[in-house]
């Protein structure tokens, strides 16, 4: 009995001892430089009637301050019931073809929002990561080598608002896999009510907004089986711009996933207009 | 776990064997919730894929002297629509095997458990809210003198189909003043004391921005008073530096106080109750979203209620801060009193009112500013006994039951609720506080013995958010069936489309512990919100089935 007494105390005294971290500040820490040549892709499942969207817009700004513009590949889509417009308090429709494919194929409504994927690297079995993890995975991801190069090369008609894009992928390294391509628009700077806690903020500034995918949803199979390292493949598009989106705010954005785990392998984006 | 199914298996064999010698028992029980949907573009319901939905459980624990072992089956084929996707499938992820020998008791594999009210550590399943948060690992408790209680745990928890990458670990303490001291046994004095000490281990995956705590801990002290008619009851709870999605990220300790004082005698019943809560969300994932992996359980101190259109409108305990009181006066006018009548008349009083907290603005250096709730802080501070200035939620609630004759019998309710919208439902659809009255009236007659008719009306005055609810139920009671009719009407929602009528209707059976029951009907759309996440609950039409079972 003496023996289970001692054997409990001690269990109790190196809980007691182990188990607690405390942190000094500062809390936060500088971020390492990172190479610069791997990009990644945020996707973010947002909603102008979400309230802790914004929290996620923060973190995804955060990201891009940190990193910069050239590496952090932003895409949010807007979907389901908190992206659906309400009346006068919410009047714009922000959804697309593509956000709504995804968004339901991740069962992104069930996860909640805001939610969103980092190169769709899956945690467990689903790659819908909360906002606050976002910024390990994009860390981690940014400091591996890159094995695909991206390049886009477009331009844009004015009067018949026809767009043209090229998209010029060089691999690094041998792929035995299935690759895909997927190019969108998105759209900056719209201005419109946002839920934000609390508070309906009514001229809030809308960044990344999926527009539309002039790809396939799930892209154009680009490698079929393999392909050696230091081929390249271009891939022409053309597509007309919507009268309604404003063509000095619209980005395209090219990423490259392999079909078979879905993660995406690079990504790369431009403005529509130099 | 599959060597303990194993081991279950032999359990149960090996006394089927040796039965002669000692004979254990299998108890079990099961659920099954069927759903069929239709398409309603009224409501807004959709059908999905699968056309069906189908929540199975069944348990099956077997005892044999001192041990005892155990499993639960889980289906979701799908899951039924309002709860998690992430449940699909089929397993048993629940299973454990317990032996208990003298003082000592120990528990492998799946299990639930609490410290304390829970503000440390609560582990409970749920299923129709979907809620589990089972821990999976070792638990021992021990009692090694008359009085005193310990209880020690190390484990995971269950999420989903899977179990946390972090580790839990626990200790709790309790004694029984009463049953140490001989001297103590008699006397109308009632004291225990007792304490919590959990930790919990999370990998900081080498975050870029902050330097996060791995292991964080939760304390709580807590005491229990009985003095003759009147008990006192008490816990205070603290938490460490714990940046997580639902504080924020913010570094600021976390606190919970509970008090609890009643008075009751024949005939009166006295209960107050005080709460405040601090940035006390306590998770084994830090980024863990919705109900998932939760730790601990702060309880609520508003009126739980029954009837829907006063449960239309809940109140959810805001973990990163708020400021509660509660009060219920219970009375019974005596018999041949006259309000009592012939049969005496029960009258109830409840009030809960819940505030923010204080929190003032700590200075952020990068901003040169003072801010509140800043990422990569302290956050903000507090003074402890200063109540915010928002409110949270209020709710008077005035119920007289009355048995009027050998035949009739009924409620009166009214309600008065203050609901604050934006905080505590979280989702843009309506902002602003909520102000409704809410009347009921509940009569049941009875025609025979075992025999009866039930009145239900309800009607929630709103001129908020979706306007006037009114709701009607008519329930049939004879040996072994039920028939129930009702339906929940929007008539004051101020846009026109949304005027609708939600009709349902149920046929049930029971027989000893079987029971079945079939039913029809529309489930209104709903959002739910559990700290910083919100999910949609779309709404639903359709025939459902429900079985329920035990041995």
């Amino acid at each position: 009995m003496k023996n289970i007494i001692r054997l409990f105390s001690i269990f109790i005294i190196l809980s007691v001892i182990l188990s607690c971290d405390k942190i000094n500040k500062p809390y936060t820490k500088p971020v390492p430089p990172v190479p610069g040549n791997q990009k990644v892709l945020v996707e973010e499942f947002t909603g102008h009637r979400c309230t802790n969207c914004p929290d996620a817009h923060e973190q995804l700004h955060q990201l891009i301050e940190t990193y910069g513009d050239s590496l952090i590949i932003p895409i949010a889509m807007h979907y389901g019931f908190f992206a659906q417009p309400l009346g006068s308090t919410y009047p714009p429709d922000y959804k697309s073809d593509a956000g709504d494919m995804l968004g339901d194929f991740y069962d992104a409504e069930n996860e909640g929002l805001p939610t969103g994927m980092v190169n769709r690297i899956k945690k467990g079995s689903s790659p819908l990561i909360s906002h606050d993890s976002w910024a390990t995975y994009v860390d981690s991801i940014l400091r591996t080598s890159s094995k695909i190069n991206i390049e886009i090369s477009n331009s844009f008609n004015a009067t018949s608002r026809e767009l043209n894009a090229t998209i010029k992928s060089t691999f690094l390294t041998d792929f035995n896999t299935n690759l895909k391509l997927v190019v969108v628009i998105t759209e900056d700077s719209l201005i419109s009510p946002q839920a934000d806690g609390a508070n309906i903020v009514a001229d809030y500034v809308h960044m990344h907004m999926l527009r539309v995918s002039i790809t396939d949803t799930w892209g154009e199979l680009i490698v079929l089986g393999s392909i050696a390292a230091e081929e390249e493949l271009e891939k022409s598009y053309t597509y007309t711009l919507d009268v309604a989106w404003g063509e000095k705010n619209c980005m395209i954005v090219a990423y490259i996933y392999d079909e078979t785990t879905g993660e995406v392998i690079q990504a790369e984006q431009t403005s529509v207009i130099e | 776990m599959k060597n303990l199914l194993i081991l279950f298996c032999l359990l149960i064999t090996s006394t089927l064997t040796f039965g002669q010698i000692e004979k254990g028992q299998l108890h079990g029980s099961f659920q099954s919730d069927f759903q069929y949907y239709n398409e309603d573009s009224i409501i807004g319901a959709t059908v999905p894929a699968e056309q069906i939905g189908l929540n199975s459980y069944a348990n099956f624990n077997y005892m044999l002297g001192n041990f005892s072992a155990g499993i639960r089956y889980e289906g979701y084929l799908p899951t039924l629509n309002g709860y998690d996707s992430r449940y699909d499938g089929v397993g048993i992820p629940y299973k454990y095997i317990s032996y208990k020998k003298d003082e000592l008791e120990v528990v492998v594999g799946s299990f639930y458990e609490q410290f304390g009210n829970g503000l440390v550590l609560r582990a409970y399943e749920e299923k129709n809210l979907g809620y589990d948060n089972a821990f999976e690992g070792v638990k021992v408790k021990y009692n090694p003198i008359n009085g005193i209680y310990l209880k020690g745990l190390i484990s995971k928890q269950r999420s989903f189909w899977e179990f946390s990458d972090g580790i839990i670990r626990g200790i709790d303490g309790e004694v029984s003043i009463n049953e140490l001291f001989k001297k103590m046994d008699e006397s109308k004095f009632v004291i225990s004391i007792g304490g919590s000490f959990v930790s919990k281990f999370q990998d900081d995956n080498d975050h870029p921005f902050y330097n996060l705590p791995e292991n964080v801990s939760a304390s709580a002290g807590r005491l229990n008073l009985t003095a003759g008619k009147i008990n006192f009851s008490t816990e205070y709870a603290y938490k460490i530096n714990d940046p997580s999605s639902d504080n924020g990220y913010i570094y600021k300790p976390g606190e919970a106080l509970i008090v609890n004082t009643s008075y009751s005698q024949k005939g009166l019943g006295v209960f107050l109750s005080a709460k405040r809560v601090d940035n006390m969300s306590y998770r084994l994932d830090r980024d863990a979203t919705l109900a998932n992996l939760n730790i601990n359980y702060i309880p609520d101190i508003t009126k739980a209620h029954a009837y829907s259109l006063a449960a239309m409108y809940p109140y959810a305990t805001q973990l990163n801060g708020e400021f509660g009181f509660q009060c219920e006066v219970n009375y019974l006018f005596k018999k041949k009193s006259t309000l009592g009548g012939k049969y005496g008349t029960r009258l109830s009083i409840n009030f809960s009112s819940v505030y923010s907290i204080d929190k003032e603005a700590v200075e952020v250096e990068d901003l040169d500013s003072l801010v509140i709730g800043q990422k990569g802080t302290d956050g903000y501070t507090s003074e402890f006994f200063k109540i915010g200035d928002e409110l949270f939620y209020q709710d008077l609630n005035i119920e007289i039951s009355k048995k009027v004759n050998k035949k009739i019998k009924g409620k009166i309710i009214y309600q008065n609720q203050i609901y604050n919208n934006s905080v505590i439902h979280g989702a843009g659809d309506w902002h602003g506080k909520i102000h409704a009255h809410i009347g009921i009236i509940d009569v049941t007659y009875k025609i025979k013995s075992r025999n009866t008719i039930r009145f239900e009306i309800q009607e929630l005055y709103t001129k908020d958010q979706y306007g006037e609810w009114v709701s009607g139920l008519i329930e049939y009671n004879i040996p072994n069936w039920f028939f129930t009719v009702m339906d929940q009407y929007n008539y004051g929602n101020s846009d026109s489309e949304k005027k609708v009528h939600y009709p349902k209707v149920s046929i049930g059976y029971k027989k000893g512990t079987n029971r079945i029951q079939i039913g029809y009907g529309k489930q209104r759309e709903g959002v739910m919100c559990i700290g910083g996440v919100c999910r949609n609950v779309p709404a639903a039409n359709g025939l459902t089935l429900s079985i329920t079972s035990s041995f």
